[in-house]
């Protein structure tokens, strides 16, 4: 029956469709001014789905006049137009939905989505990221997510930590494509350059079914889609890097974006500030560059595709013969991905974005310390295949697809060298698994008041190599967001994660080393509960912005190193692993100002990460070294009323990082033994950071939107404790030996200065 | 709402705990290293921990050493209370030693430390088989004419290993006792049909930063192979990892000490030697 009644719809509208309407509209973001390729279009009364090209632009012919058409673009406000003319070509602006109203008019009210989304998301439009302090010269996308309670990231450390997750707990997506390693230069900056980005997204619960695979979150960031409307330009020249962007339209319908850039800390700035407050220590050298391209073309209404591509590196070494018993050590690693998307719009209002995407992430280790040296070198890489279809019907928006996970995970060999003899600790070859998942959720629109989303992801993972490991595992959710009343709501999330990859942090280290497993029949995946509930509150027309959130996760199947990762007779890394639970529990008090000249924001949280290990300080609880009870950040921001000035602060404080105290040495064989207390029994100092921004903006001859832009990172000159160490040192005045205890820093205060322009 | 900041109040003060949790830590009271070899004198080194703003100089090393307990061997029927004596030599250069007693392939001997009201106990055996030196030989040192790298191949105990770990140790003759290789302990089914291990030399202590691995030319050196049960022979592993790299990748663990009530390790030890020119 219902095949009978589509085909003779069907045939309907092929009869009318000969030209008697002609419906012509172009979508634009608000605040950049470029168009939006791939927002979708909804014609309500002709029960049918479009999707805007690669100009942003949509035309047809709807077969029922007037109709109600909706435009819609994920991190944008849905704009609603009603056409009643033949003929008729309308210009479509959306607002993100965060965009600061004496910016854009569109509306005198901010908007509201942090009460109304069901989902604890974070959302970060183009606007918003460019709002923020620019350090070395540009915003940062990463940075920006840690002013939100919760979200922590170190300095020195590579990725983020979320609700009392690690950092591998992550599921960090560029353009669909798996990101593993964010960072560059220890968490400095993050690999995502902010020329390109479109908007991020970060779920720190209620995770959407289409994605899976980690125990904490998902950080979503999307690039621009490269307009095919003009060439544009955008540099940036500082004293710490350099980038570039450009934009080139290929033809009526295909247009590339290349992007890349490039640091040069150690050329002029490092030595200089070294030299002046810290002249007794050596000159970390820490250097990176990425680049980035994009390439869409819109075959028609109903299709469009992308392909993007990065490619980033970084290297970090440290000498520290003056300081400390590690008389040198070098570090590179990078990623690299590339993916291609297909936008697809069905004549059954099916919209199905389906991706493809390969990346790859590598990890190099070099340490010499007297006659010894080291080497090892690690990588993960993927493919990886999903696709999704969303369908509304009435008050339900269903989505639901697949996704097809093949990982390789490339463990190294460990090269041990005494002068010139050489010893090899051999891991297995490389090995592969595959996860195979299906996925559905369905976005209830309850009441006015109560909106709920229900979700269910299957998986089916399997390892092959000496041993075969299978394991089927299922992972429901559930968010509620309820209005109580139309500025506050009380939201609720609950939801099972299973997480078929391990990585390993050698914590204590120096040095970013992360070593990726895949799960395994003595190594079984991460399993983990995560329940929140937040109350939200906005005031004075959403201008205000409070909230308290409680969240409760509880892990198994952790993984960490027993002893030490250098253990002269161990097989291969599994000998060293041993499995355990974890929990985390905390409170995330957050307000904000977010409109007018001068904004604000301030959050904190308290939370206590714990770990339980059988094989680890004899099976009693102890705190994950990340485990960061205190954790603050502010804001500030003031722009002058010409708007040519913008000055912008923040600061952070967190809680030390927890690390185990050596308590006292002993003589054994005539050589000093470390006794240590029980695990992460002791913190570093706090950490606490301040740096300041200011940006002066001027046109030259309307052909240049130009920034001056003046920072300082590390204001006050905080040495934030990275890494501590101890060694035997010999006093000529007393003639004996002492352990001494050395606290080493990272980066002191950095200023910088930066001139960008971008093409009008 | 009253209810809901309830709830948060006392939520906080759940969480609000500090590291209290964690395990509370006895401080160490002995530290002992104490060995028994085939046909050789015990001998037992008994030391203080010290802090980390202790200092350890030739004048205030002796304040770590404890020569105030009373120190008893026990194997079967045969029993000794060991005498404390001196030697230059050694790092530390006081210890406690047997007169009479010597170790005998096979057998178990346990140790009682008593101080201070306090007893401190371990047990040891001593394998019952030794290994063999097959052969040595030296390789050329890259850019170094003055000296050689010594490699020694030893005998397989079992094919599987069975829990076998060697301890090597050499001496030259400008040496009066044996040190121990950095590298110097291996359990024995790590390796494949032959066993080869390269004798880089340690330093003689943390003290000692000027003793290269390889042999001077014309030096004569003196290898001793061991056979150590898998209870010490696992600290020793270990202790290598620990001392051999001053492993910065250790993530704060501490050494799996077979004394009860202390530190450190009593070790049981079935040993040969073969001496050789450097050439």
């Amino acid at each position: 029956m219902i095949k009978r009644f589509t085909f003779i719809l069907l045939l309907l509208a092929t009869f009318q469709a000969t030209g008697q309407h002609k419906f012509t509209a172009t979508v634009y973001d608000a605040e950049t001014r470029r168009p939006l390729a791939g927002t979708q279009v909804v014609f309500v009364a002709n029960n049918d789905v479009r999707i805007t090209d690669e100009k942003g632009k949509l035309s047809y012919e709807p077969q029922i006049l007037p109709d109600t058409v909706i435009f819609s673009f994920i991190g944008y406000k849905d704009t609603t137009v009603v056409v009643r003319k033949t003929q008729e070509k309308i210009t479509v602006r959306l607002r993100p939905t965060a965009i600061q109203t004496d910016k854009v008019v569109v509306t005198s009210q901010k908007s509201d989505e942090n009460v109304k989304l069901a989902r604890d998301e974070v959302f970060l439009s183009k606007a918003e990221l460019m709002d923020l302090p620019a350090l070395m010269g540009e915003q940062d996308v990463i940075r920006s997510f840690t002013t939100n309670a919760g979200v922590q990231q170190f300095e020195g450390m590579q990725g983020i930590y979320v609700r009392g997750g690690s950092q591998d707990q992550n599921l960090i997506l560029f353009d669909e494509a798996i990101v593993y390693n964010p960072s560059h230069l220890l968490g400095f900056f993050s690999v995502f350059n902010p020329d390109i980005i479109e908007n991020a997204k970060l779920y720190k619960s209620g995770v959407p079914a289409k994605y899976g695979g980690r125990l904490s979150s998902v950080l979503q960031v999307s690039s621009q889609n490269p307009s095919p409307e003009k060439v544009e330009f955008d540099g940036s020249l500082g004293l710490i890097s350099l980038r570039a962007k450009c934009n080139v339209p290929l033809g009526e319908k295909t247009a590339i974006q290349l992007s890349g850039r490039k640091s040069y800390l150690n050329t002029m700035i490092l030595p200089l500030v070294y030299s002046v407050v810290n002249p007794d220590k050596s000159v970390p050298h820490l250097g990176f560059y990425d680049a980035n391209a994009k390439f869409s073309f819109a075959m028609n209404p109903r299709n469009l595709f992308s392909v993007s591509a990065y490619i980033g590196n970084d290297e970090f070494s440290m000498d520290q013969s003056q300081q400390s018993s590690v008389k040198h050590n070098l570090v590179r690693w990078g990623n690299s991905a590339i993916v291609a998307n297909w936008l697809h719009s069905s004549k059954r209002n099916f919209i199905t974005s389906t991706s493809v995407s390969c990346s790859e992430s590598h990890f190099y280790l070099e340490m010499v310390q007297n006659y010894f040296s080291m080497t090892t070198k690690t990588g993960i890489s993927d493919i990886d295949v999903r696709t999704v279809t969303n369908k509304k019907v009435g008050k339900n928006l269903f989505s639901f697809g697949a996704e097809n996970l093949i990982q390789q995970f490339r463990l190294g060999d460990l090269e041990l060298k005494l002068d010139s003899e050489k010893r090899v600790i051999n891991n297995p070859d490389a090995c592969i698994s595959n996860e195979f998942s299906l996925f559905v959720e369905d976005n209830i629109n309850v009441t006015d008041k109560c909106n709920v989303v229900v979700g269910l992801r299957s998986s089916l993972y399997s390892k092959n190599d000496s041993l075969t490991y299978i394991n089927a595992s299922i992972s429901p959710r559930i968010q509620a967001r309820y209005m109580l009343s139309s500025s506050s709501s009380v939201k609720a999330s609950l939801s099972h994660e299973t997480q078929n990859l391990h990585l390993v942090s050698l914590v204590s280290s120096a040095l970013p080393a992360d070593v990726w497993f895949p799960a395994t029949g003595n190594l079984p995946p991460e399993k983990g509960w995560l329940c929140s509930i937040g109350f939200f509150r906005n005031f004075m027309e959403n201008a205000y912005e409070t909230s308290v959130s409680l969240f409760y996760k509880r892990m198994d199947n952790l993984v960490e190193f027993k002893n030490s990762l250098l253990d002269t007779y161990m097989h291969n890394f599994y000998d060293r692993i041993t499995t355990g639970k974890g929990f985390a529990c905390g409170t995330e008090l957050a307000v904000a100002k977010k409109q007018g000249q001068f904004q604000w924001s301030a959050s904190y949280a308290f939370s206590r990460t714990l770990r339980k290990f059988a094989e680890l300080n004899d099976n009693h609880l102890y705190p994950a070294s990340f485990d960061r009870p205190h954790d603050a950040t502010v804001t500030l921001s003031y722009s002058t009323k010409s708007k040519k000035w913008k000055f912008a602060a923040y600061w952070v404080f967190t809680s030390g990082k927890a690390y185990s105290e050596l308590s006292e040495m002993y003589l054994i064989a005539g050589n000093l033994v470390h006794h240590y207390g029980a695990m992460n029994n002791t913190r570093m100092p706090a950490y606490h950071r301040l740096d300041l921004s200011a940006d002066y903006q001027w046109f030259i001859k309307d052909k240049f939107d130009a920034h001056l832009q003046f920072s300082i990172y590390n204001a006050y000159n905080r040495d934030n404790p990275y890494f501590i160490s101890y060694d035997a040192a010999y006093s000529e005045d007393t003639q004996s030996y002492r352990i001494d205890k050395t606290i080493t820093g990272l980066f002191p205060i950095l200023p910088s200065v930066s001139l960008t322009l971008h093409l009008l | 709402m009253r209810n809901f900041l309830s709830f948060i109040l006392i939520f906080l003060l759940f969480v609000a705990c500090s590291d209290d949790f964690t395990k509370s830590q006895e401080k160490p009271k002995v530290v002992v290293e104490g060995y028994i070899e085939n046909d050789k004198l015990a001998k037992v080194f008994l030391t203080f921990p010290f802090g980390l703003n202790d200092e350890i100089g030739d004048e205030t090393y002796v304040n770590f050493i404890n020569s105030y307990a009373k120190v008893v061997i026990t194997s079967d029927s045969e029993r000794e209370v060991l005498t404390f004596r001196k030697d230059e030599n050694l790092l530390p250069p006081y210890y406690y030693s047997t007169m009479l007693m010597t170790g005998k392939p096979g057998k178990t001997y346990q140790l009682q430390v008593i101080f201070n009201g306090d007893t401190v106990t371990s047990v040891t055996t001593i394998p019952p088989q030794a290994t063999e030196i097959d052969s040595m030989w030296f390789k050329d040192v890259p850019n170094d004419t003055a000296h050689k790298d010594l490699f020694v191949s030893v005998k397989r105990l079992s094919t599987n290993g069975n829990g076998n770990y060697f301890k090597f140790f050499t001496r030259t003759q400008r040496q009066t006792t044996f040190f121990p290789l950095a590298i110097s302990t291996y359990r024995e089914d790590t390796f494949g049909e032959e066993i080869i291990v390269e004798m880089a030399a340690g330093g003689e202590s943390f003290l000692d930063t000027t003793t290269s691995p390889y042999f001077a030319i014309g030096d004569t050196v003196m290898v001793k192979a061991s056979v150590v049960d898998p209870v010490a022979g696992e600290f020793w592993r270990l202790y290598d990892n620990e001392t051999g790299f001053n492993n910065p990748f250790s993530n704060g663990s501490n050494l799996p000490s077979n004394i009860k009530g202390g530190l450190g390790v009593w070790t049981g030890m079935n040993s040969v030697t073969k001496q050789v020119i450097v050439k």
